[in-house]
């Protein structure tokens, strides 16, 4: 395929390497597999600094990136984040309330979502000058943040282009208590209906989450699809389970972000609770691998937590680089999959579990949405509630499961996982819309 | 930091337990204003800064007033509601008004144009704000990373 002949996809992505936010890794993988697939891919992202005082940043993930794929980095107005107090107006240096709040409201005038709001202008700009230079076939917008969604609207209002909005995250669900967020005539509410009604397609991480935006707004029924987050293989790459003797104590692992309705008490008071019961689990630790809160700043509440169950094996490893996720799997005997109850998560994590072929306990209530993906590994061990006692149960069956399975066992466990990987998962969105913009040219 | 003072400004109680974490450039000339008295452990670290301490001073006369009038029962009130607070973070009474009036009215601490200043807590940054702006070559940051990032360049 020549070059000009190669359909151009605009991809929108706040959160994009070097970002260490978790949406990060769907973008790259999306993107990537745009501009594999034989597209030209210009990326509209935010600028490093933004990222280095926000999320913080994962500097390697940044070598992930297809080298095909031209990146634009705007800046993203943060004046919330000026340090220099010099800089400072009349106004936020009287009151920082009052600022604070104007900012807001300012932001949001742009683009019906706090803070990320004010990003719209940039976008906009950027992405009809891109348009004008070098015409694109397809914008895909990724979200949160939703202003993400702005420059496929614009694009399509004046020129017709066709777009995706891919939710890899919900905008008015509350994915904890199935509740919806606002009112279905705010403002922000009205903008997502209207960009529903247009979007040439939908993308939703799993079918719950799918279904209730199908009831919500019916007319994107037909559009609407789930990409579910997957695993990259990448990332896996020489992976291999570490040889274990008897005697050895064993480890159970935990990588991912450690944030806010994880039961983590519950699970460390479970535990507990099993390391009394199993001369095994009492020689074995529960190491935890990862941020701590979402932010650039760790959550210290989370520490505190995990501090105190330090005399029982818990133990924090902090951050892990994905070009160091293989290794990290590899130093452990089993993974523990924590997760809050709701029933619209998956999480991206399970799908990364799975594919390393390792048993794993699940620890989340049954009707959170990563139980659909366990349902047919067969090596997890699936907590019955969210109490500290079930999860006591639940790490004994782990304890059984590590003992019994067999080198055939694992080898099953990766077959049933190939097919969360996130290729799989992309790949009939790629032939659908290659197929969409060729008929549109 | 040749020559720099490094002046740390805490309204509000618990701001200078960011220090616990940090690490100020050794032999540093410190200056501490700050509401309430340090915990000890904040006193430690702190060594041989010079330490105001300006909570338990007697308020001004127009803040007695005030006070008298009803103005801190009124500003209880103010509180409960984000209004309210939008409302009291414009009055006389705010945390960040007193704290720069008993640190002027103390007098201890010249502010100079080898001062970098660096408000611990949004209520300090108004004293830091003003400053700032009188005192030529003098600095002025939020937040005591920030400062530090700022002040040792990387």
């Amino acid at each position: 395929m020549t070059e000009a002949r190669a359909p151009h996809l605009l991809y929108v992505a706040w959160g994009y390497p070097p970002s260490r936010g978790a949406g990060m890794y769907r973008a790259l993988a999306t993107a990537n597999a745009f501009a594999e697939a034989g597209w030209r891919v210009t990326v509209l992202t935010a600028e490093r600094e933004v990222f280095t005082r926000l999320t913080d940043v994962d500097p390697e993930s940044e070598s992930s990136i297809d080298p095909r794929i031209d990146v634009r980095r705007l800046p993203f107005p943060m004046p919330q984040l000026e340090t220099d107090i010099s800089r400072w107006s009349w106004f936020r240096a009287q009151t920082p309330l009052g600022w604070n709040g104007a900012q807001l409201v300012a932001a949001s005038l742009r683009f019906p979502e706090r803070r990320y709001g004010s990003w719209r202008t940039e976008l906009i700009r950027e992405a009809l000058a891109l348009h004008g230079r070098s015409p694109v076939d397809l914008v895909i917008g990724t979200a949160n943040p939703h202003v993400d969604f702005a420059p496929g609207w614009a694009l399509n209002r004046r020129f017709g282009i066709p777009y995706v909005m891919d939710y890899r995250d919900t905008w008015h669900l509350d994915m904890y208590s199935g509740r919806r967020i606002g009112s279905r005539r705010s403002r922000s509410a009205r903008w997502e209906a209207r960009a529903l009604r247009r979007a040439a397609e939908v993308w939703f991480v799993n079918d719950p989450i799918r279904r209730w935006h199908v009831s919500e707004h019916p007319v994107i029924a037909d559009r609407a699809h789930v990409v579910s987050n997957g695993y990259d293989e990448a990332f896996l790459e020489g992976f291999a389970p570490r040889p274990r003797s008897v005697d050895e104590p064993l480890s159970i692992g935990y990588l991912g972000t450690v944030y806010g309705p994880m039961p983590l008490r519950e699970v460390f008071e479970g535990w507990r609770l099993a390391r009394e019961r199993s001369a095994v689990l009492r020689r074995a630790t529960l190491d935890l691998h990862g941020r701590l809160g979402h932010f650039a700043t760790p959550d210290s509440e989370a520490k505190a937590v995990i501090d105190e169950f330090h005399a029982d094996g818990v133990r924090f490893h902090g951050r892990v680089s994905k070009t160091r996720v293989a290794a990290t799997y590899a130093g452990m005997d089993a993974l523990a999959l924590i997760l809050g109850r709701s029933r619209f998560i998956t999480s991206g994590k399970v799908f990364e579990y799975v594919a390393t072929g390792l048993p794993i306990v699940a620890l989340h209530h049954p009707e959170t949405a990563s139980t659909s993906v366990l349902a047919d590994y067969p090596l997890a061990a699936l907590a019955q509630d969210d109490t500290a006692e079930a999860f006591a149960q639940a790490f004994l069956e782990l304890e059984t499961i590590i003992e019994r399975a067999t080198p055939e066992d694992r080898a099953r466990a990766r077959t049933v996982a190939a097919r969360w990987e996130r290729r799989a998962q992309l790949e009939p969105r790629l032939v659908a819309l290659r197929q969409l913009v060729e008929t549109h040219r | 930091m040749t020559g720099r003072r490094l002046v740390l400004l805490a309204a509000e109680p618990g701001s200078l337990d960011q220090l616990l974490g940090a690490s100020l450039p050794p032999g540093v000339d410190l200056v501490v204003a700050t509401w309430d008295a340090p915990g000890r452990a904040a006193e430690e670290l702190l060594g041989g800064a010079r330490l105001i301490a300006v909570g338990d001073d007697a308020a001004p006369v127009a803040e007695r007033a005030l006070s008298t009038l009803g103005g801190d029962a009124l500003q209880r009130v103010l509180r409960r509601s984000p209004a309210g607070r939008l409302l009291d973070s414009v009055s006389p009474l705010h945390r960040s008004r007193r704290f720069a009036a008993r640190v002027e009215r103390r007098g201890e601490w010249t502010p100079g144009s080898n001062d970098d200043i660096v408000a611990l807590d949004a209520a300090a940054g108004l004293l830091a704000w003003r400053t700032v702006r009188r005192v030529p070559g003098a600095t002025a940051t939020l937040g005591l990373a920030a400062a530090l990032e700022r002040l040792t360049g990387h």
